[in-house]
């Protein structure tokens, strides 16, 4: 019967035809073994396909026509997540029918249907490999708007991080380690069976310009049902060479037949930046003690606060907090759902209205969803389907980063005394900023930069928005060809454009004053056409096996137009009509890829005990060279449920082995595989211009110095796994054990080619990384009465990533951008991929030679390695050799969930662990140099390297050794200025321990169920929440957040702070009106 | 029996399906790049990127260290104080070397003259031939041994070094077949986009004459034979001034002499006046040194801004009155076209060959006739040395610079301190040293070409 329920999973929903007068009504009620009611059971009789589900009272009504109920017997079965399923034989004869059902909790899950991707399913048990499930209520307490930040926290080895605390920020997930050094190593995103876009795509440079949303987060929370995580190549391999980073397969709500029901949620936010700048107080403008003055109109200052001790009584100004405010959030979903025994609908409306948390009317993120999803049985064999929803999004996000026009950037440099939120002029209304703070009358109409952009009229004057209309969508339908026989088709797009403006009026200092328009259009069209015939067979009570057949077509387009006027003409608007035409610079790329994929699976149940899974995939690419256009993605599973053989009695009433392997595989850039013909500039490095490949005006044409590589295949994932799952206790507990290993081979990066051949480089199949870890959940439920349930969930997770081999070349910089000089981001041989390598003070034992000649490790003498190496002067001396400096990637990750039921109220939390993994604090380093930190406040003290006083360097001694060793030296301007500034040569002293313990969530929510009130009121339930989301960080970590970077998910480099934007932490309140 | 009607158009129906997407994965933005155009409207489009690859090596760093290494100027700032004193860095020409064979080089070159031999524009075939032949030639008198025979070639990956005398003589062979193609006057060829002769075959042809002169004189130091072939090549040669191959360059700055954008606008504390010129040019009187000649020839504008030239080894700070080079300085002379292929060349190739020969009256006649065209008093009577040194000054900002003095080792200039001689070649380029399996590491590379055996003394 087990093939039964598999098709259950693909159409719940029964079909009778219109009613006669003879039939059976068959009727009862569910409840738990403790005699709850248990409601929204779903109550079948699957060869009929009927079904229900009951109501508050756990009482169910199904009414069999006459034509059925000719006196035969038929199995009424009752499922509901949590509880074992149960069924029961009854005869379909004239009348009624009554028949009770006693549940029992099923904490395992075990039978419950899981989806597989690619229209496979299969049922908890018969799993080969670890299951990440997350349901909508984790969805719903997270209180986050953007689904990839509500993962966080949720499954072992499953790291998300947000890029910011601002409006619409993208978030970035990576599951089981970067794969890959060639893209940001995201997973491919699911929505009920069609691969939907999840990119995030920055306007400007992404070290620069501002956050982006990653566009998963156009889907609404509330309208998903539950989120399946394939972890691995075991577990994606049916996606073949799109899921070689993992498959996040959400699926969104459905109706369910029976009354229409109604659900009103709003979620009330307010958002308050978690944080406080460490700024000094006591220090003036100015240079080597002396406070600067400002003569005339016109003046430029020092852009540095190493002046003079401020007057007591100086009004002072925090240019942190003061940049910042309370944000809000109000989200609204409105749900209709409903239907009957043919049709079945789900119409929801979403809104959420966010102010986001900096200062100024310009940031702010909008998104309103609407989605229907409706189904319709034809006949008893064919159900059509559609399941469509609409996107609009409207934000506005604040310049950041490494920018004269970035918040922080000018906000941080300011002198405490210099007031910001005075960012115009008393005498002429013009923008002034601190090294800039009396402009001349004509300084806007003969545009001249204020050094930094004061931030309040960054906040106040800049526009940079984002507008986004996105349809996804699909039409499908199923068909049982017979009782062993099925088909199923979805045809799905995915279509948005997305608007951009960046605009920067007259005086902004990063156009240099002349004001900037920049117009950026992208637009995305992915369609997916996935056809899936499933038979299967019960070859006899103990053999049986399914065996699936899929096609899957994709087309996925992409458009982007990059207009920028520079040079305002008038002040308003952000036009580009606006602005001097000669200077228009147009920028236009698109692609398209085609995909074409074939998949077979197999699986075989042995004994209800052992269950065997074979699949594989054939992919075709476009992007595929044409000496290999079709690659083989196999995988095989073996789960046991050794516990149906041997009974371990109530300490272990149910045990799983599995074991997994698979292979998933990445697709090459597109158009990497084709040699173009390019125009650009001939330049050997020391000239501004250089000879264009235009010349007297006649367009040249020259051959790309990167050949296309026509043998390019996919970077190809191969993963074991293995793993355990079992009971404890009488299912107190539950224990989830899994050991992967997987090396990426073909990893693709550009390899130098003999310039002799014509070319410089060609995109190849040529690294190699490996990826093992360990994930372990343990799950403990010490109470489980009806009227009060406590639970705790454990997860842990580690990833050892490595890369092994480079084609030999010993370290390639990550080419997807947000790179830092001094810090760039780099897969180096031996290390992590997304390690940050710069510069070092001189150390001990590593053969280092300084500038000057000096032999480090001579000098030493018998000190220990990694002492940090002092020279005659006193102070360190910087190492030249470019060196490893930080991994971003945690030792490990894991976190800690608990909550208590008691009589209606709910108590939960999520503790969020990151345990290791390095930022580099670049803000810091920047403000050592202005003088504006408070580290900086020890200017003029006495201190001693090693002893009193060292630079930061997470993981060194503290030893020092060297000629100056011991010597007394003064710390000041000079230092914080030459090797002890961020602008220095030494990065290394910046870096610091990011990791982190984050209370993700908390909240105690109550649900008004009693029928007195809930009548009274109306409605059938009311519940009640108030959350607290990121409310408590701890960490060592002395940046904004130890959760942060520079660039967001369109960027795989981690751990860059560089004037980033804040995280924030919330107090959320939520009502649910149920009806 | 219904049932299986549905099966089978099911089944039917995936295949159908399935074969209908035979050409699912190419076409259109598929296997062809929307962005990038993969073939030109016209062989033109090759030809313009073509020509400013090839000026960029010409006016380029090769020339630069020609000029500062035999002392016509000095490196006396950062990166060039180290090229002053022969200090330079395996990576530091690989960008010359890659315009020479890929990006608008050989592999560009080769895609012209197939664009051309395909509609059978033998004029156009011609001059692809001499420019593959100006490139090639220049790699070779400065790296000796270099990927030719195998380079450019689809299927091999890491092209063999050819002697460098080989290439010598497949550039003979060229050239030959080059002037064969253009006297043919076959076809429309490049017309207005040749910027240097306009598609004029007679020029062309000239200036290929030129140049198998000037390949010969690169392997006269080791056969003899060759200076008479390079005499009778060179009368064929470029016949005045007006025939001189000028590079072309406008007042639009991705168009300006990559010698003004280097000393005028991007780096102009990096190289100044070199004594030995300055000296040598002060020494005979020579007008062009600050002045230019009367006639207004573009090839012989004023060389520097003052008489002060700074010696090997000098640098800014230490020297700060000396002189700036002057075509662009002051003048901002952006557009000026710098002699590659000259008359005055010729002329002096004739000069040496007939001298060589004991023909010192053909001798004196050909040094007399570049003197004179510069605004110089001509001379009485004739020396290898004077030759040498009016070829040296009318070779101002010449890569032949270089391969004149490894030859002659005149005019007689002294390496920087503790350098016993002027670098006889370059070591091979990181680029292709890091790709091609067949280039030795630095350490094991020869320090004198096949071609130049003997040090200068």
């Amino acid at each position: 019967m087990k093939s039964f329920k598999l098709l259950l999973g693909l159409a719940l929903l029964a079909a009778i035809p219109a009613v006669a007068s003879a039939q059976t009504v068959v009727s009862g009620s569910v409840r738990t073994d403790a005699g709850a009611p248990m409601a929204n059971a779903t109550v079948f009789i699957q060869e009929l396909n009927l079904g229900t589900q009951t109501n508050s009272s756990g009482s169910y009504t199904l009414t069999v026509p006459s034509a059925r109920a000719n006196g035969s017997s038929a199995l009424v079965g009752v499922r509901s997540i949590g509880y074992t399923a149960r069924s029961a034989r009854i005869a379909l004869v004239d009348g009624s029918v009554r028949q009770d059902f006693v549940m029992v909790a099923n904490p395992l899950r075990l039978g419950e249907v899981v989806i597989t991707g690619a229209g496979t399913v299969t049922q908890v048990e018969k799993l080969g490999n670890v299951r990440n499930n997350v349901d909508s209520t984790l969805i719903r307490r997270s209180n986050e708007t953007n689904i990839v930040n509500a993962l966080a926290g949720k499954a072992p080895n499953v790291e998300v991080s947000s890029q910011s605390g601002e409006a619409g920020a993208s978030s970035f997930i990576r599951i089981r380690g970067m794969r890959t050094i060639n893209g940001t190593g995201q997973p491919l995103f699911v929505v009920d069976g069609q691969p939907i876009d999840n990119s995030t795509i920055a306007t400007g440079p992404s070290t620069a310009s501002t956050a982006a949303a990653n566009r998963a987060s156009d889907i609404n929370p509330n309208d998903i049902e539950s989120v399946e995580i394939l972890k691995g190549a075991a577990a994606a391999a049916i996606y073949g060479s799109r899921a070689g980073q993992g498959v996040v397969l959400i699926t969104t709500k459905s109706g369910k037949s029976g009354p229409t029901r109604y659900s009103l949620r709003t979620n009330v936010t307010t958002d308050k930046v978690n944080y406080d700048y460490p700024l000094q107080t006591t220090f003036s403008q100015g240079s080597r003690g002396v406070a600067s003055a400002c003569a005339a109109a016109g003046c430029r200052l020092t852009s540095g606060s190493w002046g003079a001790k401020l007057a007591a009584g100086t009004p002072i100004y925090n240019h942190f907090d003061e940049m910042f405010r309370t944000g809000s959030l109000v989200e609204n979903t409105l749900t209709a759902s409903g239907g009957n025994d043919r049709t079945l609908f789900y119409l929801s409306g979403g809104r959420v209205d966010q102010k986001g948390i900096i200062a100024g009317p310009n940031n702010f993120y909008d998104r309103t969803t609407l989605r229907l999803k409706a189904s319709h049985r034809l006949t008893d064999r064919l159900k059509v389907g559609g399941n469509v929803s609409y996107i609009d999004d409207r934000g506005e996000y604040i310049q950041k980063g490494s920018n004269l026009s970035g918040l922080l950037l000018g906000a941080l440099r300011t002198p405490p005394e210099f007031n910001n939120a005075e960012y115009l002029d008393a005498t002429f209304g013009l923008h002034r900023s601190y090294r800039y703070p009396r402009p001349t009358a004509t300084s806007q109409s003969n545009p001249v930069g204020r050094g930094y952009d004061n931030p309040f009229f960054i906040v106040n004057r800049f526009e940079n928005s984002s507008n986004v209309g996105r349809t996804i969508g699909n039409i499908n339908a199923e068909y049982s060809a017979n009782d062993w026989l099925s088909f199923q088709y979805t045809l799905g797009a995915d279509y948005y454009g997305d608007q951009r403006l960046e605009g920067l009026p007259l005086t902004s200092s990063t156009t240099g004053g002349i004001g900037q328009v920049l117009r950026a259009d992208f637009t995305n069209l992915l369609l997916d056409h996935n056809l899936v015939a499933t038979g299967r067979r019960d070859f006899n009570t103990n053999v049986s096996g399914t065996l699936t057949l899929g096609q899957n077509l994709t087309s996925r387009r992409f458009r982007q137009l990059f207009a920028q006027g520079s040079g305002l003409i008038a002040p308003a608007p952000f036009q580009l009509d606006n602005t001097i035409a000669s200077n228009l610079a147009t920028d236009e790329f698109e692609s398209l890829i085609h995909g074409e994929s074939y998949f077979t699976q197999a699986t075989l149940d042995l004994w209800n005990q052992i269950y065997l899974t074979a699949a594989v995939r054939n992919d075709g690419s476009s992007t595929f060279g044409k000496s290999k256009p079709r690659h083989w993605f196999p995988k095989a599973s073996a789960a046991w449920n050794f516990t149906e053989k041997f009974r371990m009695g109530e300490a272990i009433p149910s045990g799983k082995i599995r074991v997994a392997y698979g292979q998933t595989g990445q697709e090459p850039g597109v158009y990497s595989t084709i040699t173009g013909l390019t125009t650009g500039a001939f330049n050997d490095g020391y000239l501004d211009f250089g000879l264009s490949t235009t010349q007297a005006g006649q367009g040249g044409l020259i051959t790309s110095a990167t050949k296309g590589q026509e043998n390019l295949g996919p970077e190809r994932s191969k993963e074991l796994e293995g793993g355990f799952d079992l009971g404890l206790f009488r299912n107190y507990a539950d224990l989830s054990f899994t050991i992967y290993n997987s090396k990426t081979e073909g990893v693709i990066l550009l390899t130098p080619a003999a310039p002799s051949t014509g070319f410089l480089q060609q995109a190849s199949n040529a690294g190699t990384i490996s990826n093992r870890g360990v994930e372990i959940s343990l799950n403990l439920r010490p109470i489980t009465r009806p009227s009060f349930g406590w639970d705790i969930g454990l997860q842990y997770g580690h990833n050892k990533n490595k890369v092994d081999d480079l084609f030999g070349i010993e370290s390639v910089d990550l080419n997807t951008g947000g790179y830092f000089s001094g810090a760039a981001g780099a897969a180096v041989r031996g290390r992590r991929v997304g390690v940050l390598r710069g510069q070092d003070f001189a150390r001990c034992g590593l053969g280092v030679i300084t500038e000057d000649g000096t032999n480090v490790d001579k000098a030493c003498g018998s000190a220990a390695k990694g002492a940090l190496y002092i020279g005659a002067d006193g102070f360190p001396v910087v190492d030249p050799t470019v060196r490893v400096i930080a991994d971003g990637n945690p030792k490990w990750t894991g976190n800690v969930r608990s909550a208590i039921n008691f009589r209606g109220f709910t108590l939960s939390g999520l503790l969020d662990i990151k345990y290791g993994g390095e930022n580099w604090n670049g803000t810091k380093g920047a403000l050592y140099n202005f003088g504006t930190h408070r580290d900086t406040e020890n200017r003029g003290s006495s201190v001693v390297f090693g002893t009193n006083y060292m630079p930061a360097q997470p993981g060194a001694s503290g030893a020092v050794a060297g000629p100056g060793a011991g010597k007394t030296v003064t710390i000041g301007q000079s230092w914080y200025q030459g090797d002890g500034s961020g602008f220095g040569s030494v990065s290394r002293q910046f870096v610091e321990d990011a990791g982190y313990a984050k209370l993700r969530e908390v909240s105690i929510g109550y649900t008004i169920a009693n029928p007195m009130v809930v009548r009274g009121l109306g409605f059938s339930s009311v519940e009640l929440r108030l959350a607290g989301r990121n409310l408590k960080t701890w960490t060592d970590y002395t940046g904004v957040d130890p959760e942060t970077n520079l660039g967001g998910a369109e960027v795989a480099i981690r751990g860059i702070e560089y004037f980033n934007n804040p995280q924030s932490k919330s107090v959320v309140f939520s009502i649910g009106l149920n009806r | 029996m219904n049932r299986n009607i549905k099966l089978t158009f099911l089944a039917v129906a995936l295949v159908a399906t399935a074969g209908a997407c035979k050409d699912y994965l190419s076409g259109p933005g598929l296997d062809e790049n929307p962005n990038l155009a993969t073939e030109v409207r016209t062989p033109n489009q090759y030809f313009i990127g073509i020509q400013a690859a090839a000026w960029s090596v010409q006016e380029g760093g090769l020339a630069r260290t020609a000029g500062i290494w035999h002392q016509q100027f000095a490196g006396v700032d950062r990166q060039y104080s180290s090229t002053d004193i022969y200090s330079v860095g395996e990576d530091d020409y690989s960008s010359d070397w890659n315009f020479i064979f890929a990006q608008g080089g050989l592999i560009d070159i080769r895609k012209l003259r197939a664009e051309a031999d395909k509609v059978g524009d033998k004029r156009y075939s011609g001059i692809a031939k001499i420019y593959e032949a100006l490139e090639i030639g220049t790699a070779a008198s400065i790296w000796g041994d270099i990927p030719y025979s195998e380079a450019n070639k689809p299927e091999i990956a890491n092209p063999k070094l050819d002697k460098q005398l080989d290439v010598y003589a497949a550039l003979q062979t060229l050239l030959s077949s080059a002037i064969t193609d253009l006297s043919a006057g076959v076809g429309a060829g490049p017309g207005g986009s040749d910027l240097v002769y306009g598609g004029n075959s007679a020029r062309w042809i000239a200036a290929a004459r030129t140049l198998k002169a000037r390949f010969y004189m690169h392997t006269a130091e080791v056969n003899n034979g060759a200076y008479a072939l390079a005499n009778a090549e060179a009368k064929l040669g470029i016949s005045s001034p007006a025939g001189d191959y000028l590079t072309f360059h406008s007042e639009v700055p991705t168009e300006w002499n990559v010698w003004s954008q280097f000393s005028y606008y991007s780096r102009d504390t990096y190289m100044r006046a070199g004594k030995a010129l300055v000296d040598t040019m002060k020494n005979r009187g020579d007008v062009r040194l600050t002045s230019g000649c009367p006639s207004g020839q573009n090839w012989c504008a004023a060389y520097f801004d003052g008489t002060v030239g700074s010696a090997p080894g000098q640098n800014l700070s230490s020297a700060s009155n000396i002189s700036e080079p002057r075509l662009y300085g002051p003048t901002e002379n952006l557009d000026f076209r710098q002699p590659i292929i000259t008359w005055a060349e010729t002329q002096l190739i004739i000069a040496e060959t007939a001298f060589r020969a004991g023909n010192t009256a053909e001798a004196l006649t050909a040094v007399n006739a570049v003197r004179t065209a510069a605004g110089n008093t001509a001379f009485t009577a004739v020396t290898l040395a004077q030759i040498a040194t009016e070829k040296y000054i009318s070779s101002f900002q010449n890569i032949e610079v270089w391969n004149d003095y490894k030859r002659l080792c005149l005019p007689k200039l002294t390496p920087v301190a503790g350098k016993s001689q002027i670098p006889a070649r370059l070591v091979y380029p990181f680029s292709e040293r890091n790709a091609n399996s067949n280039i030795p590491a630095p350490s094991a590379q020869v320090t004198r070409n096949q071609n130049d055996p003997n040090a200068c003394t």
